[in-house]
């Protein structure tokens, strides 16, 4: 008999035995529902809001522009500023515009996805900065939600020490339970969540930002208006 | 010292003594306690969510294994090879039959504490793998040859101070004891070996029997990388962590981090749905899961101590816990501890290896209102307590001491005269101590016997 024969059934056996666990209060779904409703703002620009205080509460920053140019013009600011001449990146429609326009000033954007893997991690691991472009923001809990079909790498949010996350303006989804009721299955098989910059409390509980990944998180989202 | 949960007693003595330890661990404690209710105070439903998991976790436990040949099968759809594994060393031997297979050579970790449960590392290491851990408090307890003292916090008993010296010994750099400098420290050794890493092993918080599929949460981001750099990919997971479906998992991911961190979100959390590399270009190219029972069947089999299986490893009893807060977490002698460590501890060991750890809490009830899946742990610790007293696994002094005492209650006159005793007694001490109790005086005194009695002062307020 295999092991897997084995568990299986000594699970039956054990099932034989009639659970004497606590009867459940069923209305608890509905209660959290309706509470989750009452605290979720309508208009789209309230959920940016909302999703800029989370980002801020845990050290993430939050901007917004009108225009692609004006986010490219920040964009290669925060880079001059950090002395940092190349960023590594993912093929995005969502960021092609804003590339083309940091290319302008200078800045030399290195594809990831166009890398083999064993390549690909040395070379991004050895750029300082990353701009990724996550497939939605979460307004509750100041979240990122990439999913690999549309990222199609990780690296670059996971290696560089500084992300710039841009995001679309109708992107933005209320909360968790929202993100799985309209996320098609198959693209929640392989994507990450991130919220904040990586972080440890590991030592004496003092909190220090970018243990293993990014030191930095910038949020933008182009308004396009 | 015998580091087993058999010697618990010699474990907690050395542990009161030591006020560092205390302080470390009250501290920590303490502040997650803090951030966790301020958290939960913005969380109107709170306790709905904490109904709704019982529920979640009620169902799956009942339906067992249904959901996991659900699991299994669709994990073989996504191309995710699933192995079962009765006890710790099948466990030990599937893992490390890949890694020779592959012909690894260095392996890193992110924290799993179902790995540390069949003791991998030590296994691994034996047969010539270097085996790392690389959340930051894993790396640190793995330097100093010790297992994790808390369940989300492993190096909780150390002090800056201590870790400052454990890695200007073990690393050779030169002494500080600032947490971001020892950080960057870590980080910069733990990037290479990243990536230069043939295997990635992790546990897993949650899988998912609809989707085939598993998630890992966490803060630091070395669990990602542990994911996706390595060319294989290996997760343990106990038996009883499935989620019959995807859907569920913000009722979960609402309730782990407050619980665990104090945090409203944490930072990362990674689905593994199988390998990537050929469809990305990154990631694993083979993903293994080993789905281990090492006792949890036997656990299912108790119709209310099956609850326990409800657990999500959060922590959040153990920082409640006015026992822990004084002993630690290596008094419990084993990988799990705190209330549901004392809970578990003889339900996988048994009662023998076992038989202090139930008594190592003052059932204040604090654990069960803290517990986000609503385990009725003082309940559960009180039938682990019978279970140990019935199998005789509890000391011939107590045994005699109980039946004395029982046959006292049951006559009440020889009961009403000899309760007398201690107090009239009491007024020979010198000084009017009370009395020397053995193994309870050497720290604190016993409290003096009341002359008047309980029966006699329960009949003046019944009185009244």
């Amino acid at each position: 008999m295999s092991s897997k024969e084995k568990i299986l059934g000594r699970i039956s056996e054990a099932l034989k035995i009639k659970s004497q666990l606590r009867i459940i209060d069923n209305s608890a779904d509905e209660k959290i529902k309706s509470s989750l409703k009452s605290v979720t703002p309508e208009k789209l620009t309230d959920l940016w809001s909302q999703f800029k205080a989370e980002l801020e509460k845990i050290a993430g920053e939050y901007y917004s522009f009108n225009t692609e140019e004006a986010a490219a013009e920040f964009i290669s600011g925060v880079l001059a500023e950090l002395k940092i001449d190349t960023v590594s990146s993912h093929s995005s429609e969502m960021l092609a515009a804003v590339k083309e326009r940091i290319k302008e000033k200078g800045i030399k954007i290195s594809d990831a996805c166009s890398l083999e893997a064993g390549a690909r991690k040395q070379v991004t691991a050895g750029i300082n900065a990353s701009l990724v472009s996550p497939s939605f923001a979460v307004a509750d809990i100041g979240q990122l939600v990439f999913m690999m079909d549309d990222a199609e790498t990780s690296y670059p949010y996971f290696l560089c020490d500084n992300t710039i996350a841009v995001v679309k303006n109708e992107n933005i989804i209320a909360n968790q339970f929202e993100l799985f009721e309209k996320a098609e299955v198959e693209k929640t098989k392989n994507m990450f969540f991130v919220t904040g910059p990586s972080r440890t409390a590991d030592i004496e509980k003092v909190l220090v930002l970018g243990a293993h990944g990014p030191r930095r998180l910038i949020v933008i989202n182009i308004l396009n208006k | 010292m015998n580091t087993s949960p058999k010697h618990s007693k010699e474990l907690i003595r050395a542990a009161l003594a030591d006020g560092n330890l205390r302080a470390a661990v009250g501290k920590a404690t303490g502040s997650t306690v803090e951030s966790r209710q301020k958290i939960i105070d913005g969380i109107p439903y709170w306790e709905q969510l904490r109904e709704k998991v019982y529920s979640i976790k009620k169902d799956v436990i009942e339906n067992l294994d249904k959901n996991l040949l659900l699991f299994e099968e669709n994990c073989r759809k996504n191309n995710i090879t699933v192995h079962w594994a009765e006890d710790a060393g099948e466990a030990r031997e599937i893992i490390s039959g890949i890694a020779e297979k592959n012909g690894a050579k260095r392996i890193v970790k992110s924290k799993s504490l179902t790995t540390e449960e069949i003791n991998l590392n030590n296994f691994l290491i034996n047969k010539g793998i270097e085996t790392l851990e690389t959340d930051l408090g894993e790396y640190i307890v793995q330097l100093n040859d010790q297992i994790p003292s808390h369940l989300i916090i492993p190096a909780m008993h150390l002090s800056r101070k201590d870790i400052g010296k454990l890695f200007s010994d073990k690393l050779g750099v030169p002494y500080t004891e600032e947490p971001a400098e020892l950080l960057k420290i870590a980080r910069k050794i733990l990037r290479e070996k990243f990536l230069n890493a043939d295997i990635g092993i992790s546990g897993a918080n949650f899988a998912f029997a609809s989707a085939g599929s598993f998630c890992i949460v966490e803060n630091e981001a070395n669990a990602h990388l542990t994911i996706s750099l390595p060319r294989i990919h290996i997760a343990v997971m106990g038996i009883e962590k499935l989620l019959p479906d995807i859907k569920l998992l913000p009722y979960f991911l609402k309730l782990l981090p407050p619980s665990a961190t104090g945090q409203k979100s944490s930072t990362y959390v990674n689905f593994i749905g199988g390998p990537t590399r050929q469809k990305y270009g990154e990631g694993p190219e083979e993903v293994h899961i080993v789905l281990l029972d090492n006792g949890r069947t036997k656990i299912l089999k108790d119709p209310e101590l099956r609850e326990t299986l409800f657990c999500i490893r959060c922590g959040a009893c153990l920082n409640s816990c006015p026992v822990y807060k004084q002993i630690g977490g290596h008094s419990y002698g084993w990988v799990y501890m705190g209330p549901i460590g004392a809970a578990l501890i003889p339900q996988y060991l048994g009662e023998a290896e076992g038989k202090h750890s139930p008594f190592l809490s003052s059932l204040c009830c604090a654990c069960a209102e803290a517990c986000p899946a609503k385990i009725n742990l003082p309940g559960h610790l009180l039938k682990l307590r019978n279970k140990i007293v019935e199998t005789k696994n509890n000391s011939m002094i107590e045994r005699i001491g109980f039946k004395i005492y029982s046959s006292l209650l049951t006559r009440p006159l020889l009961y009403r005269i000899l309760t007398k005793f201690p107090a009239f007694m009491q007024k020979f001490m010198p000084g009017g101590r009370p009395f020397p109790v053995p193994g309870y005086s050497g720290r604190r005194e016993f409290t003096r016997f009341d002359p008047d009695g309980f029966r006699k002062r329960f009949f003046k307020m019944y009185d009244k």
